[in-house]
């Protein structure tokens, strides 16, 4: 930035360009001269702001980008505009044909958007699941809420007469995964707590023994029903072919009751990191807030299963990701996850439709084949900071 | 008036009786050392004191009886460093020390300026205030020890808990830590109940002593009443020689 002033070629564009950053620059220095004890503190309250920023941006462009990519070819500048014309307060007329603005809003939106809500649940799930045990290898798997969720909705398919059924309205086996999920957590739950007091490696071993005895009991449903299989495989992958507007509008109340609370209590996740004990002395009741943080949790995760099935890894690596550039307080952890993880879902979405098209992949896959090589690249670029 | 005050206080951890009626009264302003041998429950009280295990009789701080206080008025009054706390290796030591101020933020925890400036005063009075971007995972046993203590100091509690605050600390850094929270319970009025395995060291920062031996107390009193030859050979099993340092604390030697 000061370039502009050293070179001191006044041509018009480096002034246009140049005029607007020395102002900044210059605001920000004077602010760092005039106190250096506070300009630390500016600093530290500047960079979330730049973090969360950064992220907003990165979540749009993941929803336009797969707004536009997919079957119908939709022409990218006419869908930009038929985007912005969504808006409020935003009037544009698109160049898009009736067809086209049909496929835009009944085919695409719903499933950009299911899969962004879903990732950024599932994610914010992850990452308090994370924080309540204090164990960065916590996921929704590891405390047999998806395990819950797949064998609710394997026994749906195969004995409650399939994804065509519904309870009042809802799909029985979004319904089931939902009941299921939440049954998985509550049972790892309860015997976590008969067994070990309720401390988190008890409840994880919980967890543990849980998922693989569901696991047990939905592979052994599967293979006295090899006619449902396909379907059950289906849907134990994940995926977000059937999305659609009703959908979105099941998951919404869950997953904003759920956000809501997670993110509410991130300040006593990051007291929570410090033990049970010195949480306790800080003046944090440690087992009250692991309850509610949990069931919280578990709500979102249930309410991402109900719609789209299993999706694993995104709970897991999302959260890493973000703790490399943000760093571990859950302040900026939270909201950070549910954007980076909206945005990932996206993207994996978009990839498992156009990879092989006109076939889908199950978005499971496109999940753990992209996010695991990744996730690895990831580590090892930042594991300076592992010393 | 004592700061602290504890009346016939019982512990039972997993139906084991760990303490059978501690007495204890530490006066305002003033160090007291829990000494003991091993599994005399000297944690135990402190774990008492500060709320985090159940106990039965009466544990007054500040004429408030601790089992009836809220967990964050309780810890607006005490607060406590573990013999081997945790430090998330990736938080910095800023945003550790600002944990401190837990007990005075509302649900949201939102810290205000004023929160800041506390714990920023902190890190300055124990030497921290370069290291406010360092991770924790980065610092020394000694640094980690200080960064502890500024996060207890954030807390702005009149009564201070240490239990152990030496270990695994060499003697430079030993004597440092001591210096320091000696020096501000001199300059800030606080009130420290520490436990010390070692006896010369509790001896020469401790106003008080109290002797705990099987959950019991067995003596108490200044450093020369309750440090002698004989008490130390009954409930340490250790034949020890006790010197005068010249200025009347007692020194402890092991001798073959």
């Amino acid at each position: 930035m000061e370039h502009g002033a050293d070179t001191g070629a006044p041509g018009v564009t480096a002034e246009a360009v140049g005029s607007p950053v020395p102002v900044k620059a210059g605001g920000r220095a004077a602010d760092s001269e005039a106190e250096s004890a506070p300009s630390r503190q500016s600093r530290r309250a500047g960079r979330p702001t730049v973090v969360l920023l950064a992220g907003t941006v990165v979540l749009l462009l993941a929803v336009v980008a797969s707004s536009l990519g997919g079957a119908a070819g939709l022409p990218a500048g006419g869908t930009a505009e038929a985007l912005l014309d969504k808006l409020p307060f935003v009037d544009l007329h698109s160049g898009l044909g009736p067809v086209q603005q049909s496929v835009l809003d009944q085919i695409r939106l719903p499933r950009v958007v299911l899969a962004t809500l879903v990732g950024a649940l599932l994610a914010q799930a992850g990452a308090a699941y994370q924080g309540v045990f204090r164990n960065p290898l916590s996921d929704s798997g590891t405390i047999g809420a998806s395990a819950g969720a797949g064998m609710a909705a394997t026994l749906v398919i195969v004995y409650g007469g399939g994804p065509e059924h519904t309870v009042a309205g809802i799909g029985a086996v979004p319904l089931a995964a939902f009941v299921g999920a939440l049954g998985g957590v509550l049972a790892s739950y309860v015997l976590g707590t008969l067994v070990g007091r309720g401390g988190t490696a008890s409840l994880i071993l919980a967890g543990v023994a849980v998922s693989s005895f569901v696991g047990a009991v939905q592979t052994f449903v599967m293979q006295r029903s090899t006619a449902d299989v396909r379907q059950v495989y289906s849907w134990l992958f994940g995926s977000f072919a059937g999305a659609d507007w009703s959908l979105v509008r099941l998951a919404l109340p869950y997953a904003a009751i759920s956000v809501l609370i997670v993110t509410v209590h991130a300040r006593h996740l990051d007291v929570l990191a410090l033990g049970d004990d010195e949480a306790a002395t800080l003046g944090l009741n440690p087992v009250r807030t692991r309850l509610i943080v949990l069931a919280a949790a578990s709500l979102a995760t249930a309410t991402a299963v109900a719609v789209s099935g299993i999706i694993g890894f995104v709970g897991l690596v999302v959260p890493h990701i973000v703790r490399r550039v943000a760093g571990p307080g859950h302040r900026l952890l939270l909201p950070m996850s549910l954007l980076v993880g909206g945005a990932f879902l996206v993207l994996a979405d978009l990839l498992a439709r156009t990879a092989l098209a006109p076939a889908e992949l199950p978005i499971g896959v496109v999940t753990s084949f992209v996010g695991a090589p990744f996730f690895l690249v990831i580590l090892r670029a930042t594991r300076e900071r592992d010393r | 008036m004592s700061a602290v005050k504890a009346a016939g206080v019982r512990v039972t951890l997993d139906r084991k009786p760990i303490l059978h009626g501690v007495d204890l009264a530490v006066a305002s302003g003033t160090w007291h050392a829990v000494l003991g041998p091993n599994g005399a429950g000297k944690s135990t009280f402190l774990k008492a004191v500060v709320g985090v295990l159940p106990y039965q009789g009466d544990i007054r701080v500040g004429g408030e009886e601790v089992a009836k206080l809220s967990a964050k008025h309780r810890a607006r009054l005490i607060a406590y460093v573990p013999q081997q706390p945790q430090l998330p290796g990736d938080m910095t030591v800023a945003e550790y020390v600002l944990l401190g101020r837990t007990p005075h933020l509302g649900y949201l925890g939102v810290e205000s300026r004023t929160d800041r400036a506390v714990a920023d005063s902190a890190l300055e009075r124990l030497d921290l205030g370069g290291f406010a971007r360092r991770r924790l995972g980065a610092m020394s046993g000694g640094e980690r020890q200080r960064v502890v203590l500024a996060r207890a100091l954030a807390q702005q509690a009149g009564v201070l808990l240490l239990d152990e605050p030496t270990t695994a600390l060499d003697l430079g850094h030993q004597q440092q830590v001591l210096d320091l929270v000696d020096g501000l319970r001199a300059t800030e009025g606080l009130t420290v109940i520490s436990t010390l395995h070692d006896l010369s060291l509790a001896a020469q920062y401790a106003d008080e002593l109290t002797l705990l031996v099987g959950g019991r107390v067995a003596a108490c009193g200044t450093a020369r009443e309750v440090l002698t030859e004989q008490r130390i050979a009954e409930h340490y099993g250790a034949r020890v020689r006790v010197f005068d340092d010249g200025q009347g604390r007692p020194v402890i030697h092991l001798v073959r």
